[in-house]
């Protein structure tokens, strides 16, 4: 049996394992909420982040940026994004990325043809900074 | 700056704690104190030089929060007068003498957090005290409260590679209750330029002395 979908454009596709759409990639992001650290009035830094995913083959690039921000109604201040290379990376140095803040999130991303992965946790290296 | 070291080892630990001990004393001279504490029954260690061994029950357990903490806090005050206490662990590496001590900071350490546990911690790898910290952790007689010895400082057992926590009980996370009690106190944590923790992840970078204390011990066979 075969599961297959239409598009808007009258296409029929078929599911199979890949992770692409007729050649286009199919992107995928997953954002964490603000993180605090359990100090909420102190500023924090970045420096290193540790993606825990799931084993695979496939040697793929994943995107990983960092966000902060002093409240919670501000503008995320994003760093440039960073890559960490499945199965060959162990960790991303956020070391360039200079910005604190005393919410910090992190986006997960990959917006290329066939890119596979699964995020099952993350493990973030920190300063803590004064209050501001 | 006059430091004291100080461990706490296990049966399956004992051979690293040997070398641990052998390592610092060629390092510093067999003067050194160091402070060997066994979290169970573990034959002896021999006390050469600056050496003590103190043998104790084991403490790692839920109930006991951040008693295993305070063992070796305590030990300190009473045994020694050195100005600085080095908390690492067995599968610590110690590679040359400790000689950039930060003024600002009142505990020296690298700080992580970790998804979806998200319990903050000071990792316990290589954690560096003035005395002073010490002395105001242990007064504070908080280590012991309650606040610590429930399941929201624990560690699930096989959800860490552990080498002693075979028995399946829920382990009184050490490192998440120093960082939390810190937070309390108002005691501020910062880096220490002098130890590298989750070392295994500096294989590009890692150079021969670039680090007093690496941690953990796997990490200098791969970069050696």
């Amino acid at each position: 049996m075969l599961d297959v979908v239409g598009t808007s454009a009258g296409t029929i596709l078929v599911l199979d394992d890949t992770n692409n759409n007729v050649l286009v990639s199919v992107d995928g992001v997953i954002e964490t909420r603000d993180h605090d650290f359990d100090l909420p009035d102190r500023v924090k830094k970045v420096s290193e982040v540790i993606p825990d995913l799931a084993s695979q083959d496939l040697v793929c690039a994943l995107m990983v940026q960092v966000g902060v921000r002093n409240r919670l109604s501000d503008d995320i201040r994003w760093s440039e994004p960073a890559t960490f290379t499945i199965g060959v990376s162990e960790k991303i140095d956020f070391d360039f990325f200079r910005s604190q803040g005393k919410y910090i999130r992190l986006r997960f991303f990959t917006s290329q043809v066939d890119v596979a992965w699964s995020l099952s946790g993350y493990t973030i290296k920190y300063e803590i900074g004064g209050e501001r | 700056m006059n430091v004291a070291f100080t461990f706490t080892t296990n049966t399956k630990d004992r051979s690293l704690a040997l070398d641990r001990i052998a390592e610092i004393q060629s390092i510093y001279g067999s003067d050194i104190q160091i402070f060997v504490h066994s979290d169970g029954d573990i034959p002896a260690i021999a006390e050469t030089g600056g050496v003590k061994f103190i043998p104790g029950r084991n403490v790692k357990g839920m109930v006991h929060g951040g008693r295993w903490t305070l063992r070796y806090m305590e030990t300190f005050l009473l045994n020694s007068t050195s100005d600085f206490l080095v908390k690492i662990d067995p599968d610590s590496k110690v590679k040359r003498q400790i000689t950039v001590f930060p003024e600002g900071p009142d505990i020296l350490g690298n700080c992580f957090v970790s998804y979806p546990s998200r319990l903050p911690y000071v990792q316990g790898g290589c954690i560096g005290f003035p005395r002073k910290t010490v002395e105001k952790i242990v007064t504070s007689r908080r280590l012991l409260s309650k606040e610590f010895c429930g399941p929201g400082f624990c560690l699930c057992p096989g959800k860490r590679d552990d080498h002693n926590r075979g028995d399946r009980k829920l382990y009184a996370f050490q490192d998440a209750i120093l960082y939390s009690l810190a937070m309390k106190l108002g005691l501020k944590i910062g880096p220490w330029s002098e130890i590298s923790v989750f070392s295994h992840r500096l294989k590009d970078q890692y150079k021969p002395g670039d680090f007093a204390v690496i941690h953990p011990l796997s990490v200098e066979a791969k970069n050696a």
